[in-house]
């Protein structure tokens, strides 16, 4: 390589405060110092544009630098660009060659020096090559670690210059260490301790690094994870499709698009359906939204919103039907045969809203039942007993976790169609808290003129539930909301008489449990006296639930005579039974036949059916007033007082002294003390206690009555006739005294009963008097004697 | 972010001073021509004074070396700005022919700097 001539050894200093300038490295500046800009203009006025440049130590004041202010080795520079600026001078240096200071010419107005070459180091050997490569790697290393979005790898570049040398300058300028490092590489005697200083730089850079990494990434957890999950869902996507699976929210999308396609929806609901559909496509499966949008949107599709059965109008067949699976109710089945009919007639009237009223086991469920099979419509039962919850019914709003639709809804989904009967079982057992009415829910639901665009909290679309035939069944509809009855047409099935209940047993109670229990007709017999004892000695029930199981023990017992053996037929007569199912539960009621004066024989309407009662009447000495006991509501306290009042107010024409009113108390009780009761109709029976009791005349134990009374002895009307009477038989009464107006209630009662006993129809109290008490002599005319 | 900003900063720097990065002198421009006498290399190097260039051959290459110097420095001439490079300048060049015992000759012409070079293939053809 040519030597330069250049031998003037003396140049101006251009001091730079935190830049060392490298030999063979161009450094780009700006000098706005007045000392410096006197040093590049020294330098700009020789033929070669030559500077030095060097590093003023860490802590010196730049303004008043002086040459010992300096490191004392730096760099010979040419000036390759200028330019001015208003107050500045932008300028490129070329490092040329290291130079030392060796005296200082001048301090003002710039520092001139004079110096001597510092010839670059050439040291070779193995040790330098590994550290130069050594080097490239750390530096790589650091570009990975600063993420730097440099074009090409930084030791591709450095690996472009063979001089270690040049290798350390270029990365030192890159990286730009502080200035002492940089002027410790500068001055390095030898290649070798120029590459061990640069190897140490890095070790510590790269340290700096990975700590700042570090804090970084703790800093920014939160969301790197989110960026992990995501990141990891994306590589399963793939990994998935390369597997060739199919991915499952695009299939499962488009399944549920075919599927609401089919359910042909409404307008309405296509485009909600539709607009949820959208969101679901935007939802990854692992959200916990996307199941929540898929089941509902599942149940759309599902719904019947036009899929309905045809109905069978045949009325012939439905009677037939409802003939063979149900025994009597004749009231019922034709109310049925009237709705069908309408139907038939008029195929868009709203399908009806019956209610079944009537003591358990009477077939109210199974009535429903056949009323589907007779129109040939699918049929959904509910039980409500016991639901409180008005979400139950109309569903829970969708933003909460676990939201369903409500009953209703579910019943329609599980029929498949939107003409079901719809049976809603026990609606007067319906709860009520604070999470609502669900009997106000029910009114909705049931009311033909709102129930067209029923909308389901779930759902949240409307739904026509018009066409659905709704069949309530309730024990009793005192419990009920005025309003909800308001919605329904009300059909009673009273219980069974005993010979109903023979003629159900005999027909389907005894085939069904023969069969149950694997034996034939032929096997068992079962005489209908031994089903009377039945039904008198081991129920006591205004249904055949207990009468069905006490068959079933029958059976049982008979079925397992058989298995251990048993040829011939087994014939159940009366006496048997004693044998087969043990001491005789209910003791028929037998009558009292000695009464004492006091005691008369009421009859009361019970759930089960019908029951006599006695009313016992009392006087205690020096009491005052009168005590009514046995668990009585307020109706039949004020019906106590009034009875009293009437036999007062009739005293003199009973004969009794009216001083016995004063001189004692009164106590009326009716047993049994802990069934509650109430009502008006026990009035006359009371009166008749209360008159027995102070006249001292018996009252005729074979009369029964049942009547409201009132002050002036009028007899009015009560209901529960037709189980009453039915009572009253069962128990051996031969005469039951009814108020006059109950007289067409009669017909209810089947013609063998009524003809087994007398009926008295009575205006006034002393009608009831002068059957019931016959040893009483009515002081006057009876018609006189009040009005 | 500020780190992350310097960082990026700092290799923007590198990609610059990778191509700012210029050894020991600079290189002037050069075309090289075949003449029917041999080879002719023109060197932009103009305000280059005669006696500040030295051409040699050096294995087989043709090496030019020198340093141009500005002349406008007379007293009240300032630089406003600079473009043009001085100081020492060195340019090696590869011919295709043997340059052993090749005759060089050196001419300005227009402010270019010829290199004449008859090589002794030339010479003999």
């Amino acid at each position: 390589m040519a030597e330069t001539q250049i031998g003037l050894q003396t140049l101006p200093i251009l001091p730079t405060s935190n830049a060392v300038l490298f030999p063979h490295v161009v450094l780009p500046l700006t000098v706005a110092r007045p000392k410096s800009i006197a040093a590049l203009e020294a330098a700009m006025a020789t033929e070669e544009k030559l500077i030095g440049v060097f590093a003023v130590r860490g802590g010196q004041s730049f303004d008043q630098v002086q040459t010992k202010d300096f490191y004392q080795v730096g760099c010979k520079a040419v000036v390759r660009k200028l330019s001015r600026q208003k107050d500045r001078i932008i300028l490129a240096l070329q490092g040329l060659e290291r130079i030392r200071i060796i005296e200082t010419l001048q301090n003002e107005p710039h520092i001139a020096v004079r110096y001597e070459d510092l010839p670059l180091p050439v040291d070779e050997g193995a040790e330098i090559e590994a550290m130069a490569r050594t080097m490239v790697e750390k530096a790589n290393q650091i570009q990975t670690l600063s993420e730097a979005k440099a074009t090409a790898s930084i030791g591709e570049t450095l690996a472009q210059f063979r001089n270690p040398l040049e290798r350390v300058y270029l990365l030192a300028s890159i990286l730009s260490f502080d200035a002492a490092k940089e002027q410790s590489l500068l001055e390095a005697p030898t290649r070798h301790a120029a590459l061990r200083l640069m190897n140490d730089y890095l070790d510590y850079e790269i340290q700096v690094l990975e700590l700042q990494n570090q804090i970084t990434s703790k800093t920014n957890a939160e969301i790197t994870r989110e960026q992990r999950d995501y990141v990891l869902r994306q590589q399963l996507k793939t990994i998935k499709t390369e597997l060739g699976e199919r991915e499952s929210t695009e299939g499962d999308i488009e399944l549920l698009r075919e599927q609401l396609e089919k359910a042909q929806l409404p307008a309405v609901a296509q485009s909600e359906a539709d607009r949820e559909l959208r969101r679901l496509a935007q939802l990854t499966t692992a959200s916990p939204e996307y199941q929540t949008l898929r089941s509902y949107l599942e149940l759309v599709a599902e719904l019947p919103w036009n899929v309905s059965t045809t109905d069978n109008h045949d009325l012939a067949r439905a009677q037939k039907i409802l003939d063979e699976e149900h025994f009597d109710l004749k009231e019922v089945k034709e109310r049925i045969l009237e709705q069908l009919a309408v139907m038939k007639l008029n195929q868009a009237a709203h399908a009806p809203v019956l209610l079944f009223v009537g003591p358990p086991g009477v077939g109210k469920t199974s009535l429903g039942a056949s009323v589907a099979h007779a129109l040939e419509r699918r049929f959904e039962r509910m039980s409500l007993g016991g639901l409180h919850d008005e979400a139950e019914l109309r569903g829970h709003r969708r933003t909460y976790v676990g939201a369903m639709p409500g009953r209703i809804v579910q019943a329609i989904r599980r029929s498949g169609v939107r003409n079901p009967v719809i049976m809603l079982d026990e609606i007067d057992k319906i709860g009520q808290d604070f999470r609502g009415d669900p009997a106000a829910a029910l009114m909705e639901i049931l009311d033909p003129a709102q129930n067209c665009d029923f909308r389901d909290n779930y759902l949240d679309l409307p739904f026509d539930l018009s066409q659905v035939f709704f069949i309530a069944t309730a024990n009793s509809v005192e419990t009920n909301p005025g309003p909800l009855l308001h919605r329904m047409a009300i059909l009673r099935l009273s219980g069974y008489t005993e010979e109903e209940k023979i003629q159900i047993a005999q027909r389907y109670i005894v085939p069904r449990r023969l069969k149950d229990v694997g034996l034939t007709s032929e096997q068992l017999i079962i005489q209908s006296e031994t089903l009377a004892k039945m039904i008198r000695g081991y129920t006591r029930e205004a249904g055949v639930r207990q009468l069905e199981r006490t068959v079933g023990a029958v059976a049982r017992k008979a079925a397992r005579q058989f298995a251990e053996g048993r040829t011939e037929p087994l014939q159940v007569k009366p006496g048997l039974l004693h044998e087969l199912l043990g001491t005789q539960r209910f003791l028929e009621e037998k009558l009292r036949q000695r009464q004492v004066p006091g005691v008369a024989t009421g009859l009361a309407w019970t759930p089960s059916g019908g029951d006599i009662l006695y009313i016992e009447a009392a006087t205690l000495p020096k009491g005052r007033g009168l005590t009514v006991t046995g668990q009585i509501g307020s109706i039949m306290r004020e019906s106590a007082d009034a009875a009293v009042s009437c036999v007062w107010s009739h005293a003199s024409l009973l004969g009794i002294p009216p001083e016995r009113f004063t001189e004692a108390n009164v106590h009326i009780h009716v047993p049994a003390g802990a069934i509650p009761k109430d009502g008006p109709s026990a009035g006359i029976t009371m009166a008749t206690a209360v008159a027995s009791l102070l006249s001292g005349r018996h009252v005729d134990p074979n009369t029964a009555m049942t009547g409201e009374i009132t002050l002036a002895g009028l007899v009015l009307p009560v209901g529960g006739i037709k189980e009453k009477v039915l009572a009253a038989n069962r128990s051996g009464v031969t005469r039951v005294i009814l108020p006059k107006d109950n007289k067409r209630d009669l017909e209810e009662v089947p013609q063998t009963t009524r003809s087994e006993m007398d009926f008295v129809f009575a205006e006034t109290i002393l009608d009831v008097w002068r059957i019931a008490i016959p040893s009483l002599n009515l002081k006057a005319p009876v018609a006189a004697a009040i009005f | 972010m500020a780190s992350e900003r310097k960082k990026d900063d700092r290799y923007h720097l590198f990609v610059q001073a990778r191509k700012q990065f210029a050894g020991p002198s600079w290189r002037p421009s050069v075309d090289v021509y075949r003449c029917p006498h041999g080879w002719v290399v023109k060197l932009d190097v103009a305000g280059l004074r005669p006696e500040d260039v030295r051409v040699e051959i050096q294995d087989g290459h043709l090496v030019v070396s020198g340093s141009r110097r500005d002349m406008l420095v007379h007293l009240g001439y300032q630089h406003h700005s600079m473009e043009i490079t001085y100081s020492r300048f060195e340019r090696q060049v590869a011919l295709p022919g043997d340059l052993v015992d090749a005759e060089l000759s050196l001419a300005t012409r227009d402010g270019w700097l010829l290199i004449d070079i008859r090589t002794r293939e030339d010479r003999n053809g």
